[in-house]
């Protein structure tokens, strides 16, 4: 429940006022926003919102501030209430003042006279000069001369001086509402293909994208909801891994998601939502070295995704084992465009890989390999180093077990074998 | 007369335009254009390749390998000092199509340092089924960007559309230790320039490092 009102003053002849409510109510945003869309919330206990054209409505200040009074005991909050022409002196009023307090335009000072200077944002070390100096109210520090005060505390000495006396020219920062990028459409009849689908989408995705843009956002995810023929559904999200806001790159997205996973059915409402995000903030560099754009890559990535398949397709990260050939793919993060100091290693022997290993039929004659037949490689051996002994992982699907040889053939090619068991493989080539 | 390069210089400079090469005695590998390194097996043309990659990688660059035979070997990339983390890695299990096709996508999408297409293992036969235009399709997608699209092959395929086309052929494989546990220590390839022809020759010197202990 609100205190009753301590003090009562006129309002402002330029009608600019703002109310400050101060509590721990979670519902004061929600007060405010019955007598205003402007409104502020400074932080979790209090909100300042503009009152000014309400005198038509309501009456004037004093019934104004009954008016906020009754419907906050309606919803039964307890908070302090003050009304000032701007938001910091309405802020600080109801901060420091309980109950309701009415403050006139140009008597702020009477209002806040005897406030501790403490209340106002100052850093401790200003804190500590007012006090060497002897303020103690913010009638003390108003008494103070303005160019005096900018000599020996500068601006943020000013600034607070002029809070004091209630001189700020501050306005309200507006957070917007929540919006929702929702876009529908009812077919006239049911479509079975997908291209009159994408057509759709495509204005959708258009439209919903300006609204992004005017906004100042982006979008991070996309969902998909289909109603089909026979009052069947079909939903389907797709999770950006950055912010996005070009309608062409968002349309291949869901293309190539929809054409790898069609709706089972013909489809009679689209509707497309899209999540908002901060947008991408990337500092290029004069130096720096080519790089894909990130839409155009992660497009490129989906594409190549759905020719090449999902699992031929990513960056390689080499397992830390021994076993021979351990990698796997992770997906693309190809963002870290930082060169490294360090140079290369220089020109090391590589080998390429027989995937799956070929097998083979070798004939050796007193432990020396004289012949070699395989898919990929035959002929006589010249040279042979080995065998190497490798294994590992025993306890696992992994495990190996096998001799290795590096085996040169009569067209002077290097090969790696290897025999596991009774049976010989052709592993790569050295080249 | 031939030029011995132990090539523990860079083979590849990617923060310029055009002045990359194999060694000393190699023209340079140009941006914006195709070049061909050609030569058969263990005539040092993947290490070549791999080399490249690293050099482009640690610079900084975004790159891809289009891997026609599924033959790539990521530990031998990651020994040569590439950062795999700026490889793209597409496996086109042995369909030449998909590898075209890819290489089309990567092209045409930009913004890459170096495009590896490795044709090594593909027969000579299935090129015919292959239009020029592709080849030249390629080199107009390739000609306004800082992007080096280095073909690996036996043999040229690119033909005219290639700014620069090198030949490695291997001379000679040195081994270290007592037979038979021996070790490859080194691999000697001579390098050709086909293209353009003044080009000289060179000897690469291609370390290996290939024993791992167990």
């Amino acid at each position: 429940m609100f205190s009753p009102i301590l003090s009562l003053q006129s309002k402002g002849p330029d009608g600019k006022l703002f109310a400050c409510l101060f509590g721990d109510s979670p519902n004061l945003e929600a007060l405010a926003k019955q007598f205003s869309p402007l409104v502020e919330k400074l932080d979790s206990t209090t909100v300042v919102f503009s009152i000014g054209g309400l005198e038509r409505l309501i009456g004037d200040t004093e019934e104004i501030a009954s008016e906020i009074c009754r419907r906050g005991q309606k919803m039964g909050l307890v908070a302090n209430l003050a009304i000032a022409a701007n938001p910091e002196t309405a802020a600080l009023a109801a901060r420091n003042l309980t109950g309701v307090t009415l403050i006139r335009p140009g008597r702020e000072l009477e209002g806040l006279a005897q406030l501790p200077v403490e209340v106002l944002p100052a850093t401790p070390e200003m804190l500590l000069t007012f006090e060497r100096w002897g303020i103690h109210s913010l009638a003390d520090l108003a008494a103070l001369p303005e160019l005096g005060i900018v000599e020996r505390l500068g601006q943020e000495g000013l600034q607070l001086r002029r809070l004091a006396v209630g001189q700020s020219d501050s306005h309200l920062k507006i957070a917007p509402d929540p919006t929702e990028y929702i876009a529908r459409r009812e077919l006239e009849y049911p479509v079975k293909l997908l291209e009159p689908v994408f057509f759709i989408l495509s204005s959708q995705l258009r439209d919903l994208t300006e609204r992004l843009r005017r906004d100042g956002q982006a979008a991070g995810r996309i969902a998909l909801y289909f109603q089909l023929e026979g009052g069947g559904e079909f939903r389907r999200a797709l999770e950006l891994p950055f912010a996005m806001r070009d309608p062409l790159a968002l349309l291949k997205q869901v293309q190539l998601s929809l054409e790898a996973h069609p709706p089972e059915g013909a489809t009679v409402s689209v509707e497309v939502k899209l999540d908002p995000v901060d947008p991408r903030s990337v500092q290029g560099g004069l130096f720096a070295p080519p790089a894909p754009d990130p839409e155009k890559l992660h497009t490129l990535i989906s594409r190549l995704h759905a020719l090449a398949g999902k699992d031929h397709v990513g960056t390689p990260e080499v397992l830390d084992t021994y076993r021979p050939d351990a990698y796997r793919f992770r997906p693309c993060a190809l963002e870290s465009f930082r060169p490294e100091q360090s140079l290369p290693a220089g020109m090391q022997l590589a080998i390429r890989y027989i995937r799956p290993p070929a097998e083979a039929r070798v004939v050796m004659l007193q432990g020396v390999l004289r012949r070699i037949r395989s898919r990929p490689v035959s002929g006589e051996v010249i040279h042979s180093a080995g065998p190497w002994r490798s294994s590992g992982e025993w306890w696992a699907k992994t495990a190996w077990n096998r001799d290795e040889w590096d085996v040169m053939v009569e067209d002077r090619s290097i090969h790696r074998i290897y025999r596991a068991g009774k049976l010989w493989f052709v592993e790569g080539t050295y080249d | 007369m031939a030029q011995v390069q132990t090539l523990s210089s860079l083979p590849f400079a990617p923060q310029s335009r055009g002045v990359s090469d194999l060694s000393n005695g190699l023209s340079a590998i140009p941006r914006g254009g195709i070049t061909e390194i050609l030569g058969h097996s263990t005539s040092g043309r993947t290490s070549v390749a791999q080399s490249m990659l690293a050099t482009a990688t640690r610079g900084g660059e975004v790159c891809a390998v289009i891997d026609t035979s599924d033959a790539f070997d990521p530990a031998s990339a990651l020994k040569c000092g590439a950062d795999l983390g700026k490889l793209l890695w597409i496996q086109c299990g042995h369909r030449l199509e998909t590898a075209l096709k890819s290489a089309d996508m990567i092209l045409h999408s930009g913004g890459f340092g170096l495009v590896l297409l490795d044709l090594c293992d593909v027969a000579p036969v299935a090129f015919e089924r292959v239009p020029t235009s592709c080849w030249y399709r390629f080199r107009l997608a390739v000609e306004p960007t800082p992007t080096v699209l280095l073909i690996l092959a036996r043999q040229s395929i690119a033909r005219s559309c290639a700014v620069r086309q090198f030949d490695l052929q291997h001379e000679l494989v040195h081994w270290g230790g007592t037979a038979p546990f021996q070790t490859i220590d080194r691999l000697d390839t001579r390098a050709t320039t086909r293209k353009p022809p003044q080009g000289s020759d060179v000897k690469l010197h291609v370390f290996a490092n290939t024993f791992t202990a167990i």
